[in-house]
């Protein structure tokens, strides 16, 4: 387990620095002057050539990049030439609502997406599963910052009229405070990674219910549910807690428009910030978090996949 | 699988109850707490932002966003009123000029305070001043003039102590300032938010902060500024020009315009932007009295650059290319581009010197469309028909009504035989490549800095400003230069404004634009926002130029 661990984890080393050399070399081709960034478009050129060579901005693509990845492994990102404060500190504070934003996501889609896809595997091939499954299909299709948009022309002021919610932004100092904030932009993401969880959900159980102890459960005299909560739906949770951990690990990286949508300051917005205005460390350091934060999370499934499955043996004979 | 959720549930909790979530707050000091939620609140104002402001330090604004924030925050010397007329703002009375126009005397109101309660005096507006200097300032343009200012800058790149030696203090309540030539127009750059005046001890405070925690002599300071989130600015009760009406202003960034709408239907905000192609949803709408609309100084254009090498545009003086230009122009409907196309959210132009600006020449007519015209200059410039004129690409980026007007016009040139192709680029790539002399015909705008002229005719045809300086046609008149210095050294108002609208005339003659449009402004405020009167120099729902402190959100009566 622990060697299969290691390996993983060198595994990612290769990743990461593929990632950062795509990411530095479009940031390093595309245009946009650093210096212009900083002191604005009508700048003194030699204020503006000044800076680029403080900042090294002048250096060969290479001696750039070596020095970026030295420095990223002391956990120093540089600093944002539009911002003036160092990136570390941009994705730290907007990670924040990224993440709480995921977690909210991902509760939403689970209790959605695990209901739905019981109640169509049990209720297989009967009105309720053909609705599900519908909803499921179409879920999987739907552009989540389109949802987003159109709960927020159709839905968002009537909900957020009733429920006393906000309708955009985040409101309150707290998270407890800020916790109704995220209730719109949490239900839209839920929604639309809910139809992955659902479909999941109901082939795994499916699977489950058709089991020779499926039958000596019911046949000892336990009632329906006890059935399917107790003996099928914990023999079919080890694919459905793999698409749980992936689809987080996709909440985490993919609320960028969501985070537009519903004027959430979290880390997608910032790159997105960070892009029109040609902040190169910023987008650098977001896009280089987000890439290791997924691998992480995707390895961190993995291992617990390992770990709740007995059947599994992970490479070993 | 209950154990996994009630794990996320239990984070969640826990990180809630810590409070280790809240959001970064840069500033500190009294908050207000006001429930706002879908009714107006009298004596608060609440308003979106479509950005988060990147800075609140006078000397680092650059764009419209911060802008609009600090004019609530700052003043400066002197101000426009709302017909623009320049007006004394910390200043007791407009200053006396002497010295053949380099010699500005100001005597400053006695009794005005800063946000921190010390009286402002000479010895800020110097400091403030000098502060331009500074390498991170992004506005050395303001001070460039003042005698001694290029010695300041590169002092300060030294990392000597600031030292503006054009900018003398008499007394605690009179300062001189010193010019190394007559500049006319100079009391408009000291109109400028980035010519602010600022108290040292709160900058020193601030330790490199002060964009994040400015202070001013303005109607409102700022007590909350939630990054990405959310600003407040709280009345300061010792204005010197009274207490302001509203108690606070709340701003929203929301990015997304059609959230801000729905929020402002919803009654969430009091003040929302018009976007591309909503007028006249909101015109025809039970939201039509919300409609506020005025002309806005700055101009739309396609831009010739005139020394493109191959571009049949190319030469000021070459009378082909003088007559190809002219024909692109005739060739236009502006009216029909204005009117239909943009939903009458522009005028059609007439010349360079937009509406609402003096020295605005009402009396010229627009261009108008006239084909046949076009297709007679079109065949003097050696195209019958277009035959032989190679398609020349437009460069523009493709924000807001953009693609919309360069499609309009490419049809309408098409009209009379002439080819243009659209090309797309991004601000950044577009802007550098402009900059650079790249494209031989292109879109840009222009928006005033001050209500003056010079700020167009001067930064946009002036030789001296080619290329990254504004001048980006790279035009080079010879008579419109020396009108522009002439004008910068005339101290008779008239006769300055006569030189001017003479430089814009020789200008038009040499055609180095296709004239397209002067912008109109269309916001939505709630009725019971009162006194909000923008100028032409306020851009969307910045309102960088409203009379903040008479503004005033009043009760609904049932």
């Amino acid at each position: 387990m622990l060697a299969y661990a290691l390996r993983r984890i060198l595994g990612l080393i290769p990743v990461i620095l593929l990632v950062t050399l795509i990411v530095f070399t479009l940031n390093h081709f595309i245009p946009g002057d650093p210096g212009r960034i900083r002191f604005g478009q009508y700048a003194d050129p030699e204020k503006v050539a000044q800076y680029n060579e403080d900042r090294g901005y002048n250096d060969p693509f290479f001696v750039q990049y070596f020095r970026y990845l030295k420095n990223a492994c002391m956990l120093d990102f540089g600093e944002s030439d539009a911002k003036k404060v160092p990136v570390v500190d941009i994705i730290g504070g907007a990670f924040k609502v990224t993440l709480v934003l995921a977690i909210l996501g991902i509760i939403v889609a689970s209790i959605i997406g695990v209901g739905a896809g019981i109640l169509s595997a049990v209720r297989s091939r009967t009105l309720i599963d053909y609705a599900s499954m519908f909803f499921a299909i179409l879920g999987v299709s739907t552009p989540v910052f389109w949802l987003g948009i159109l709960m927020i022309i159709f839905i968002g002021r009537p909900v957020a009229e009733a429920l006393d919610i906000p309708l955009s932004g985040i409101h309150g100092d707290t998270l407890w405070e800020q916790l109704p904030s995220y209730f719109l932009p949490a239900m839209a993401l839920g929604l639309i990674f809910s139809a992955t969880i659902a479909r999941l959900t109901r082939s795994a159980m499916l699977d489950v219910l058709t089991q020779d102890y499926i039958r000596t459960a019911k046949a000892k005299g336990l009632s329906g549910w006890t059935v399917v909560m107790r003996h099928a739906l914990r023999n079919a949770s080890i694919p459905i807690t793999t698409v749980i951990g992936n689809s987080f690990a996709y909440l985490l990286v993919g609320a960028v428009l969501t985070e537009t949508v519903f004027a959430l300051p979290g880390l997608g917005r910032e790159i997105v910030t960070a892009i029109t205005q040609r902040d190169r460390l910023v987008i650098t350091g977001g896009i280089l978090f987000m890439a290791v934060l997924f691998v992480a999370v995707n390895l961190i499934v993995d291992l617990l996949y390992a770990l709740f499955d007995p059947r599994v043996r992970l490479g070993q004979e | 699988m209950r154990r996994h959720l009630a794990v996320l549930l239990a984070i969640v909790t826990l990180a809630a109850s810590t409070g280790c979530w809240e959001q970064p707050n840069s500033t500190t000091g009294k908050k207000t707490v006001i429930d706002s939620k879908n009714k107006p609140v009298p004596g608060l104002l609440r308003t979106p932002l479509l950005t988060n402001p990147p800075d609140l330090d006078p000397i680092l604004i650059s764009d419209t966003t911060s802008n609009g924030v600090a004019s609530r925050i700052f003043n400066t010397l002197v101000g426009y009123d709302a017909e623009l007329n320049m007006i004394p703002e910390l200043a007791e009375s407009l200053p006396e000029i002497t010295g053949s126009g380099t010699v500005y005397t100001f005597k400053l109101r006695k009794g005005v305070k800063f946000q921190n309660g010390r009286e402002m005096k000479a010895e800020d507006v110097r400091y403030s001043l000098s502060r331009l200097a500074l390498t991170e300032s992004k506005r050395f343009n303001v001070i460039e003039r003042i005698m001694g200012a290029k010695a300041a800058a590169e002092s300060a790149r030294q990392g000597n102590p600031l030292q503006l030696d054009g900018v003398r203090v008499l007394n605690d309540y009179e300062v001189q300032i010193i010019l190394s030539e007559p500049y006319s127009p100079f009391l408009f750059r000291l109109a400028m938010t980035n010519a602010a005046i600022v108290p040292k001890e709160a900058v020193e405070a601030a330790a490199g902060n002060f964009s994040r925690q400015p202070m001013g002599t303005g109607p409102f300071r700022l007590v909350e500024w939630k990054e990405n989130t959310s600003l407040l600015l709280e009345r300061f009760d010792d204005y010197f020009r009274g207490k302001p009406k509203l108690e606070a202003i709340e701003m929203r960034v929301i990015p997304e315009s059609l959230v801000r709408q729905q929020e402002y239907e919803a009654g969430n905000l009091d003040i929302c932007d018009v976007t591309s192609g909503m007028d006249s949803k909101w015109r025809n709408s039970n939201h039509s009295h919300d409609v506020l609309e005025w002309p806005q100084l700055a101009i739309y254009y396609y831009g010739f650059n005139l020394e493109k090498d191959g571009s049949p545009y190319k030469g000021r003086t070459d009378e082909q290319a003088r007559k190809l230009r002219l024909a692109l122009n005739y060739a236009v409907d502006r009216e029909h581009l204005c009117k239909n196309v943009l939903e009458d959210r522009y005028y059609p132009a007439n010349g360079i010197i937009p509406r609402g600006m003096p020295g605005h020449n009402a009396a010229r007519p627009a261009f108008k469309q006239d084909v046949e015209k076009a297709k007679e200059l079109l065949a003097e410039a050696g195209y019958p028909n277009g035959e032989g004129l190679p398609a020349v690409q437009l460069l523009f980026n493709p924000q807001g009504d953009h693609t919309l007007i360069a499609q309009t016009v490419q049809q309408d040139l098409r009209k009379i035989g002439v080819q243009i192709e659209l090309k797309q680029l991004d601000w950044g790539a577009f802007i550098k490549a402009a900059d650079a002399g790249e494209p031989a015909f292109f879109r840009l705008g222009w928006v005033a800095d001050y209500p003056d002229p010079e700020n167009f005719l001067s930064f946009l045809f002036h030789s001296s400003n080619k290329g990254p300086r504004g001048n980006v046609t790279f035009f080079d008149n010879p008579v419109v230069d020396s009108l522009l210095d002439e004008s910068d050294k005339e101290t008779d108002p008239k006769l300055r404004l006569s030189m001017l609208q003479r430089a814009e005339e020789a200008i038009i003659a040499d055609t180095p634009w296709l004239f397209l449009a002067f912008n109109k402004e269309v916001i939505l405020r709630k009725p019971h926002v009162k006194n909000l009167h923008p100028t032409g120099m306020d851009d969307d729902v910045n309102l960088s130029h409203v009379s903040w402190h008479e503004v005033a959100v009043e009760e609904i009566q049932p």
